[in-house]
């Protein structure tokens, strides 16, 4: 079984203008030391799935199906208490704009020592010690001397890497890094995410990739998983959904990224918007810009193919 | 936007503009009494009678008398004149002399603003109302200094206001643009910067009035400026004071709860007239 | 602690502003100081030779020369009414002012501040309507009023508050020795529970009354700061971390709160020494307040302006306590400088 098991999971969101159904029957797998992707436009529902792993949704998200488990323990299930005490030593997570994600007026040395005593058991006079290590080991140079820094005192580049280094602390077994590198200049973007991944195979740790950014998940990840509206649309090996997309939308995603380093939001070339996630939606959300559209698309129920043990999609019409 | 929430969204801001109503209600109903107070006031509020003081509030009279006889009710009515006109003279003197340094300060820049600016400073490093305690000593103790005094402890508000409006819309161009056209320094300030600046001062005037009114009020509460028998709430609450440990307590209440009254209606207005204004800045 | 000889350096220029506004509005506005000095009883030579021997018959800045060398000695003049040096007047009653206004300020962070967290963490819950509640009235009450209001209620109606007549029923009791000049930690440094149970009961109806009116201020800016903190993205780090809810509220959500909490003080002290002068005259406080308002009624000229300048400079040391203490919360304002 892997690490990380999310299982036709459906989540909304009860907001004065309706009901957001941001997630419907999403299912995603993390396997020991694997790095998955999920990319999406922004509002597909990628931090929401993060979020809803962490436990951290907003107080108006309602799961209303589905199953999460990591390492076997029933998430959704797990009392508050329960998951604040996983949150941090099993599971952790990463954000965009390292700089703000950091206490302005706290040491990021204590800051680390936090999370530290909460979850690492240490005596208190090994604290120190232990941050500063967490620090070394994301080979920030001059540890010792950082740890008593302020986040405004650090490049965003090293914020977040200390960010990382808070989040490996207690080496947890899921790391879920939502756009790690957003807002970082691409020098950095590749330092911080080589740390990543070396950190994520040395421990052994499942790693979920949240990105706009096609170029950089086909670069540092074992699978990718496409979404769309709140659905995955596809899941497949990363070189296999590179060569050879199945779904209409992943193509175009493709097709918007010529190069590595382009990012998704740059280029509005993908067409139409997404729907909007309140009304009543067709079985498949992406039908409204779709060119290989017909109306059975918008009647039955849609089906998973398999196009391999690895490649599946969500589509009536894959693209062969 | 659903058909629930647009009605609840009307009847939002229908409950925020009924309160802003209300208040322009009430000051209107001050406006008259400080207008036609003397008119409307059912007694002299300066015939004082040995046979009737401090008698409580009665249908002959409602507000009670004070101390020496006097009608209560027709001192407040007659009173809001001097109150209010205190207040509203000092406001629109500072509104227009902070408009003018703070103008001047950001257009010319340099060792106008630099001097301008400590000025303002200076002020500002006193307790306010106790600058206005030494103002009004030192100018002499009557009605016209308190409204200077008060002027004055309003001033760096309105001059920094209008000081940063200028300097924004220096940045934005409109000043060369004027300029390249011909005109004098004053001529741009006149046409250009102060009809700009004009409704966001407004509304920082009506905001300010209801704190003029308590800072007078407090001044003659003092003994500062209004002088007995003059009608004034602040003096009026004074004179009350003294007999509240004997239990007469309308002597002090009817005209401290006329300037609640109006403290409050000028703040619901001019929150109301800042919602107008600029929406987001709700809080 | 360079940052706190920079802070003490930076209210130089305040403290000259001060004084020369002090001298500008006692010696070159219109008013005539000689004929107040003189007082009511004087006659226009007398003035003259009062003018002469003040020496306000010399130029302006031989003036500010000599007012400056007077201040340099402590001399702030005499009080008419006293026959004091001002000075001594005020100092001998500037404890039971600040007695009354500490007391007022602790009673208004002691309740704002938990009421401002409160209210962030409960939306619309009833605290925050009380909230938001006190701030409109708050705006609305005259201090004096609220002070008189207080009296009729909790003292005639009521009767749980002592008369208001002062700092102690000095018929009953006798103050306690002089440590402080604050009657209730004097009491307490003697181990007099008897003055000291008076002397508070007769403190805490001016002091809530004071206090009321910081209380508003704090808890609006301490409940909007809270909420900002709450949904800013350290804080949603801190839960990330799976960080106790108590650490996060306290620790890393507080602290960030109290920098904008002592951007307001400023206009609180500004607030409370003003008012001050109010309450105390409301509840015959013999603070600084109430002999600056006797001496307006007698115009006593020098002791109103020694009370003037004593208030601005009290102000302006609060003003540099509350920015060292915001320079230790914030180590951004320290690398600022
Ligand atoms: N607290 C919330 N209340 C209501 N709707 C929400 C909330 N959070 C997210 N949503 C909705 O859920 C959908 C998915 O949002 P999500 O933040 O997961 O997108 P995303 O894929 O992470 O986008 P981005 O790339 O911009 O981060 C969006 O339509 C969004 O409007
Ligand atoms: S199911 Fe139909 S509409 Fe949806 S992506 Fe496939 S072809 Fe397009
Ligand atoms: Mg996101």
């Amino acid at each position: 079984m892997a690490q990380l098991e999310i299982d036709n999971l459906s989540v909304e969101f009860r907001t004065r203008h309706g009901v957001v159904r941001a997630l419907d029957s999403v299912s995603l797998s993390v396997t020991r030391g694997e790095i998955v992707g999920v990319v999406g436009e922004s509002g597909s529902g990628k931090s929401v799935t993060a979020y809803t792993v962490m436990g951290l949704n907003d107080e108006a998200a309602r799961i209303t199906q589905g199953n999460i488990t990591m390492g076997g323990i029933d998430l959704l299930a797990a009392r508050p208490e329960a998951m604040r005490e996983l949150r941090g030593r099993e599971m952790a997570m990463i954000f965009q704009s390292p700089r703000t994600a950091l206490n302005p007026i706290r040491k990021i040395g204590k800051q680390i020592e936090d999370v530290l005593q909460e979850h690492a058991g240490l005596p208190s006079r090994d604290l120190k010690k232990a941050a500063i290590a967490a620090l070394a080991r994301v080979r920030i140079p001059d540890p010792e001397r950082r740890a008593e820094a302020y986040p405004f005192e650090l490049s965003g580049g090293m914020c977040q890497r200390v960010m990382i280094a808070m989040a490996l602390a207690c080496t947890p077994s899921v790391l879920i890094a939502d756009e790690p590198t957003t807002g970082l200049d691409v020098t950095t973007q590749a330092v911080i995410m080589d740390l990543i991944r070396d950190m994520s195979r040395s421990t052994r740790m499942s790693t979920l990739l949240i990105t706009h950014d096609l170029g950089l998940a086909g670069e540092y990840c074992d699978r990718i998983a496409v979404m769309h509206a709140g659905h995955i649309v596809e899941v497949a090996p990363t070189e296999e959904i590179l060569d050879h997309p199945a779904h209409p939308y992943t193509r175009q995603l493709l097709a918007a990224t010529p190069v590595p380093e382009s990012r998704l939001d740059d280029l509005n070339s993908i067409p139409g918007h997404l729907p909007d996630l309140r009304g009543a939606l067709p079985p498949c959300r992406f039908s409204g810009r779709c060119e290989r559209r017909r109306p059975i698309c918008d009647e039955a129920e849609l089906p998973w193919r398999e196009l391999s043990p690895a490649h599946v999609v969500r589509c009536r019409f894959p693209l062969s | 936007m659903s058909v629930v929430t647009l009605a609840r969204n009307t009847g939002y801001a229908f409950g925020e503009n009924r309160l802003t109503l209300v208040a322009a209600i009430i000051l209107a109903l001050l406006a008259l009494c400080a207008i036609f107070g003397p008119y409307i006031a059912p007694y002299d509020p300066l015939v004082t009678s040995a046979t009737t003081k401090l008698a409580r509030p009665s249908a002959l009279h409602p507000f009670g008398t004070d101390a020496l006889g006097r009608d209560i009710l027709s001192r407040v009515i007659v009173a809001t004149r001097l109150d209010l006109g205190m207040a509203v003279s000092a406001v629109a003197l500072s509104f227009v002399v902070g408009l003018a340094l703070g103008a001047l300060a950001g257009y010319f820049g340099g060792w106008t603003d630099r001097i301008i600016g400590r000025a303002m400073d200076t002020i500002m490093a006193f307790p306010l109302f106790v600058l206005a305690m030494g103002i009004v000593v030192a100018l002499g103790n009557s009605v016209a200094n308190i409204i200077i005094a008060t002027m004055i402890i309003n001033l760096p508000f309105y001059c920094r206001f209008a000081r940063a409006e200028v300097n924004v819309r220096r940045e934005l161009g409109y000043i060369e643009a004027a300029r390249m056209g011909g005109n004098g320094a004053l001529r741009v300030l006149l046409n250009h910067i102060v009809p700009n600046i004009l409704p966001p001062m407004m509304v920082q005037a009506s905001l300010n009035m209801g704190w003029a009114i308590l800072n007078a009020a407090g001044l003659s509460f003092i003994g500062l400026g209004v002088r007995p028998p003059t009608p004034e709430w602040g003096i009026m609450v004074s004179e009350g004071a003294s007999y509240i440990i004997s239990g007469e307590w309308w002597a002090f209440m009817f005209p401290g709860a006329a300037l609640v009254l109006a403290v409050f209606s000028f703040n619901m207005l001019g929150d109301g007239l800042r919602d107008l204004l600029d929406p987001r800045k709700r809080v | 602690m360079a940052f706190v000889w920079k802070r003490l350096l930076g209210t130089i220029p305040s403290l000259i502003g001060v004084v020369v506004l002090t001298f500008f509005i006692s010696h070159a506005l219109p008013g005539d100081p000689a004929a107040y000095f003189a007082g009511p009883a004087a006659n226009a030579a007398s003035i003259e030779n009062i003018r002469a021997t003040l020496g306000l018959d010399r130029p302006l800045p031989v003036q500010f020369v000599r007012y400056i060398g007077d201040l340099a000695q402590g001399n702030l003049g005499r009080s008419l009414t006293t026959g004091q040096p001002v000075l001594t007047d005020l100092l001998e009653r500037l404890p039971a002012s600040l007695e009354l206004s500490s007391f007022a300020l602790l009673f208004a962070i002691i309740i704002a501040i938990p009421m401002g967290v409160w209210a962030a963490t409960r939306i619309n819950g009833g605290v925050d309507h009380a909230c938001r509640a006190l701030v409109t009235v708050s705006a609305a009450f005259p201090t004096f009023f609220v002070g008189l209001l207080f009296v009729y209620i909790f003292y005639f109606l009521l009767g749980w508050a002592p008369q208001p007549l002062g700092r102690l029923n000095e018929i009953a009791y006798s103050p306690p020795p002089h440590f402080t000049g604050a009657y209730t930690i004097d009491a307490l440094i003697a181990g007099d529970w008897p003055v000291l149970r008076a002397s508070l009961a007769q403190l805490i109806l001016p002091a809530i009354s004071l206090g009321l009116f910081a209380l508003a201020p704090i808890a609006r800016i301490t409940r909007a700061a809270m909420l900002e903190a709450l949904g800013s993205d350290f804080i949603r780090t801190a839960r990330a971390s799976g960080l106790p809810v108590r650490k996060i509220l306290m620790t890393y959500a507080f602290r960030n709160v109290l920098l904008p909490v002592s951007s307001v003080l400023g206009m609180v002290f500004s607030f409370l020494l003003g008012s001050n002068v109010l309450i105390e005259q409301v509840f015959g406080w013999q603070g600084v307040g109430a002999y600056a308002v006797s001496a307006v009624i007698a115009s006593d000229y020098a002791a109103v302006q020694g009370f003037v300048l004593m208030m601005a400079v009290l102000y302006v040391l609060l003003n540099l306590a509350v920015d060292i203490f915001a320079t230790l919360v914030d180590p951004r304002v320290r690398f600022e400088g």
